[in-house]
């Protein structure tokens, strides 16, 4: 049986340091959710608080409707993968799995069967007689998974599971990891500081900064319409420019730094006014036109130096104003532009963000941005 | 870790119930200590250090124990660390040999060297009486340079085992950006090679130096005129007008406080070379050249055959008649006869009665301990750890003088009991056993653990039956070198023993004192024997040769040492005495 989980007001500190303020934070039952940001942002010491392995100093931390806040983590009904796995090294795989049966009053005799029955559903079958010294990374991996889903938790915890695999485990092993996630359809709670496996992973992620949730939503909206500047930099690459917004008949008007102007239809109607903003253009959200081609109005810029990534062309620019950017462009026949070119560069204006100058919070349209249960949108 | 209010689980418990023990056998023996020391009659009182001091023959004893430790710590070095140097870097005959013939010398027990010293260079000793046969007289082995000499040959290899490690950890690649830079040779093992190792040393020669200064049994045996502060202290307790533990605690409080200076010397000391190696090349051996390859073979060999030969000649004359202190001619069992009928058996019995339980109350202390450290760090648990590691600066005899003056009598009568000879054996090895479990505890990731919780263990389950096995290849090394060195004590035990609780150890000293030296030489040998035994043993596994080839070769050892006495050293030494005779 899966839960829900809720917490509010939640509060952490380390002695009279306080790592996480006041955090409030639903998951419905059945979701696959993400806390994603950088290290020492207060993931890990959040999945503890839910796992019970850290205290929790305030609030409340529900599954369903009972409090856990004071309840020892092996009566909590979670399931756990850790960073560096923990797999028992003094035991078989198979005793490793069947470790946590013991606990649950599980029938004795139907022990062996239930083990053998997760161990084949991570593809680890024919491993289950050997010591887990023997086995490589990504199958102690699927070793953990199958300990951790074999007690039938009513939430699974995962702390980093795949930081330990090289890149290209990695990417097979999350697709597993939903996978089975989706089989067994569980509450899962995923911590990582990989923005590209959050994506791919989850229903919803939550990126927290410094111990704050900055943006809870779906990937697709975090991506496109980042909640604030640290999220827009800290989710893919974001070039941060300095623009100008300005209100020309109800219709707002973006001007960049050596004057360039274009409307923009994304603000939110009561952020219209003049002001200083912060403009995220993702690298791809650049147009570049040759200067001296049919120039049309655009921002000046000189190319720097370019690098080949085969279907992608990274360029390195600097603007008129002296603000450096990076442009991603597909390769196309005969076209990559020399360095010490001059262009002209425009945006994609439907897809780049303002930010408030001072706050740095977004001030667009479609930002979806709630901790407590939605639906995923998906 | 927790923030909340104080709950009593489990492990709280565990804190409470070792804080209290420790409290009782260590704090409240040594505030009795202090208590004795300073106060007389119920009055507070300074003249038993006036009288320390007033004397020679009192203060001369912290000197002397000083001199000889720092001569035996200087030559320990100068001696082990070529020697390590030698067995780290270069592929040398027999190197395994080499290792086990290290680890035989420095953990056999510390007075039967001395003892085997009397044999071969005291009064009537066989080298001797080589010498006065062309005309050499007036060496002994009494006094200053024996003493050093007994214990120098005890310790450098404990130097050695020491360095080995560091040497290992050294990465080739510092040792060949050095060279790159045009420093090699003598040059390179001053600059880097010493400089990378300053922290083993200053380790290793902290170690040496607290060994020597605390050894009771070789300068009891062989010091003679030259008294050394263990001594005195037992002589004070064992006076003639009955015991004086005033002014045996006050001589106590002072040779703590030597230690607890040279202490904290080593650690500021030690403060300065603060670094850390990251070893992803360790340096493989060298074939050495020719010429150097024999030499460094000699040197090692050679020392080595100087420590240990003596021992072996101990079993050698275990098995030579005697009457009493005089050797008779031939050989026979006769002493191992007296032996028994002095108590052998019973000695044999206490030595692996109080070895067996003294290991496992310090391994359950020592791991326990271990936990609350490095999970559960807060103010009692540091304190637990603080109190345990007392001990490392306590002389052997300053534990034993402590205890008796604690429990001998009312509330706590146990003195003349096997349990206070387990309980200072406990107090004496606790901080070696928990140093070690500490290291072997912060190697395992705390995460395993939480996995054990996280499928529904309780705290005990998952402390018993993930954390432990986890550790206990870390430990198991450590405890079989701490029980060999609790069949080997003798310092603390001397005091506390009577005669239904002599050991091993202490049944060879009142022989020797009693001046029946065959029959010491019997409870040597089986000392030694045992030694031998525990240690190989155990530690076959590492070694990579199976446990009944260790057996055999043990008792090869053995018999081989016997015939070698029969054939090697009876035939000359008999020629020699009996061309004398005539002479």
């Amino acid at each position: 049986m899966s839960v829900a989980i809720n917490i509010s007001h939640g509060v952490k500190k380390y002695g009279d340091t306080t790592v996480i303020p006041d955090l409030s934070l639903s998951v419905k039952n059945g979701e696959f959710f993400t806390l994603l940001g950088p290290s020492g942002c207060g993931k890990t010491t959040l999945l503890r608080m839910i796992a019970g392995f850290n205290s929790i100093e305030g609030g409340t931390f529900k599954f369903n409707d009972t409090v856990i806040n004071d309840m020892d983590p092996g009566k909590r009904g979670i399931g756990m993968v850790f960073q560096n796995y923990a797999i028992f090294p003094n035991m078989t795989v198979r005793k490793n799995v069947e470790f946590g049966l013991k606990y649950k009053n599980f029938p004795k005799d139907k022990v062996r069967e239930e083990a053998d029955k997760f161990l084949r559903l991570v593809h680890v079958d024919q491993f289950a007689d050997r010591m887990p010294e023997r086995l490589s990374g990504g199958q102690q991996q699927r070793v953990a998974l199958a300990r951790a889903l074999v007690i039938r938790p009513d939430v699974l915890l995962m702390d980093e599971p795949l930081s330990n695999l090289d890149a290209k485990l990695r990417v097979e092993m999350r697709t597993v990891i939903r996978q089975i996630q989706r089989e067994v359809g569980i509450t899962t709670i995923y911590v990582t500081h990989d923005q590209e496996e959050a994506m791919a992973i989850s229903d919803r992620i939550a990126v927290m900064n410094k111990g704050v949730i900055n943006h809870c939503g779906t990937p697709i909206n975090i991506y496109l319409r980042p909640a604030n500047q640290f999220v827009a930099t800290f989710i893919g690459k974001s070039n941060i420019l300095r623009g100008q917004l300005s209100e020309s008949g109800g219709k707002a008007l973006l001007t960049f730094g050596n004057g360039y102007t274009a409307p923009i239809a994304t603000v939110r109607p009561e952020e219209i006014r003049r002001r200083e903003v912060n403009v995220s253009v993702r690298p791809e959200e650049f147009v570049i036109r040759p200067a001296g081609a049919e120039t049309r109005e655009g921002i000046e810029a000189v190319v720097q130096d370019s690098v080949f990534l085969g279907s992608n062309t990274h360029y390195f620019v600097e603007l008129s104003g002296g603000e450096k950017a990076e442009i991603i462009q597909e390769t196309d026949i005969d076209s990559i532009i020399a360095p010490g070119s001059k262009v002209s560069l425009s945006v994609n204006m439907k897809k780049i963000n303002l930010f408030d100058s001072e706050t740095e919070n977004s001030i667009m349209k479609g930002v979806i941005n709630r901790t407590d249960e939605q639906d995923p949108g998906r | 870790m927790t923030n909340r209010r104080f709950r009593l689980d489990f492990w709280s418990a565990v804190s409470l119930i070792l804080l209290c023990t420790f409290l009782l056998f260590l704090v409240y023996p040594i505030g009795g200590l202090l208590k004795e020391a300073f106060f007389k009659d119920g009055a507070f009182t300074m003249d038993a250090f006036a009288q320390f001091f007033s004397k020679k023959h009192y203060y001369g004893t912290i000197g002397h124990s000083t001199l000889i430790g720092v001569s035996v710590t200087a030559l320990s070095l100068l001696l082990g660390i070529p020697f390590s140097y030698f067995y780290s870097f270069y592929e040398l005959t027999g190197k395994k040999l080499i290792f086990v013939l290290c680890l035989l010398c420095t953990m056999s027990a510390p007075f039967i060297g001395a003892y085997a010293w009397i044999l071969l260079m005291g009064n009537s000793g066989l080298l001797t009486g080589l010498l006065r046969a062309v005309g050499i007289t007036g060496v002994s082995i009494y006094g200053f340079g024996g003493v050093v000499l007994v214990q120098v040959l005890k310790l450098f290899p404990l130097v050695v085992i020491y360095m080995n490690g560091a040497f290992r950890d050294i990465d080739n690649s510092l040792l060949e950006a050095a060279e790159s830079m045009g420093c090699k040779g003598i040059e390179r093992f001053k600059r880097i090679i010493m400089g990378l190792t300053m922290p083993t040393i200053l380790a290793a020669a902290l170690l040496v130096f607290m060994r020597s200064f605390a050894d009771f049994g070789t300068p009891v045996l062989i010091g003679r005129g030259y008294t050394t502060f263990p001594v005195l202290i037992y002589n004070e307790y064992l006076g003639e007008n009955g015991a004086d533990f005033h002014f045996a605690a006050a001589v106590s409080v002072i040779a703590v406080l030597v230690t607890a200076a040279i202490f904290l010397a080593q650690k500021a000391a030690s403060n300065r070379f603060k670094f850390t190696i990251n070893s992803l090349h360790p340096v493989a051996p060298k074939k050495p050249g020719k010429v150097a390859g024999i030499l460094m073979n000699v040197y090692c060999y050679a020392l080595l055959a100087v420590a240990l030969l003596p021992q072996l000649y101990i079993i050698n004359m275990s098995f030579r008649n005697y009457t009493n202190s005089i050797l008779k001619p031939g050989y026979s069992l006769v002493n191992y006869q007296k032996a028994i009928e002095k108590n052998l058996f019973r000695a044999l019995g206490n030595t692996l009665v109080i070895s067996i339980a003294a290991l496992a109350i310090i391994l359950v202390i020592a791991v326990l301990i271990s936990y609350l450290v490095v999970r559960r760090s807060n103010f009692i648990n540091n304190l637990i750890d603080t109190i345990s590691m007392m001990p490392y600066i306590m002389p052997g005899a300053v534990i034993g003088i402590s205890l008796v003056i604690a429990f001998s009598g009312k509330p706590f009568s146990l003195t003349g009991t096997l349990t206070i000879m387990i309980i200072a054996l406990v107090i004496r090895r606790m901080p070696f056993t928990s140093r070690s479990a500490t290291a072997a505890m912060m190697k395992i990731p705390i995460s395993t653990e939480e996995a054990a919780l996280s499928l529904g263990a309780p705290r005990a389950e998952a402390f018993t039956r993930i954390t432990v096995p986890m550790m206990s290849s870390g430990i198991i090394s450590g405890a079989v070198l701490s029980f060999v060195s609790i069949i080997t004590e003798m310092s603390s035990g001397v005091i506390l023993y009577k005669n239904s609780t002599m050991t091993l150890t202490i049944g060879t000293y009142t022989c020797i004192t009693s001046g029946i030296y065959g029959v010491a030489a019997v409870f040597a040998t089986v000392t030694t024997v045992l030694t031998v035994l525990c240690l190989i043993l155990p530690l076959s596994e590492d070694l990579q040769i199976g446990r009944f080839q260790c057996l055999i070769s043990a008792l090869f050892i053995f018999l081989s040492s016997v015939q070698c006495g029969r054939r090697v050293l009876h035939y000359p030494y008999s020629i020699l005495t009996g061309a004398l005779c005539t002479v």
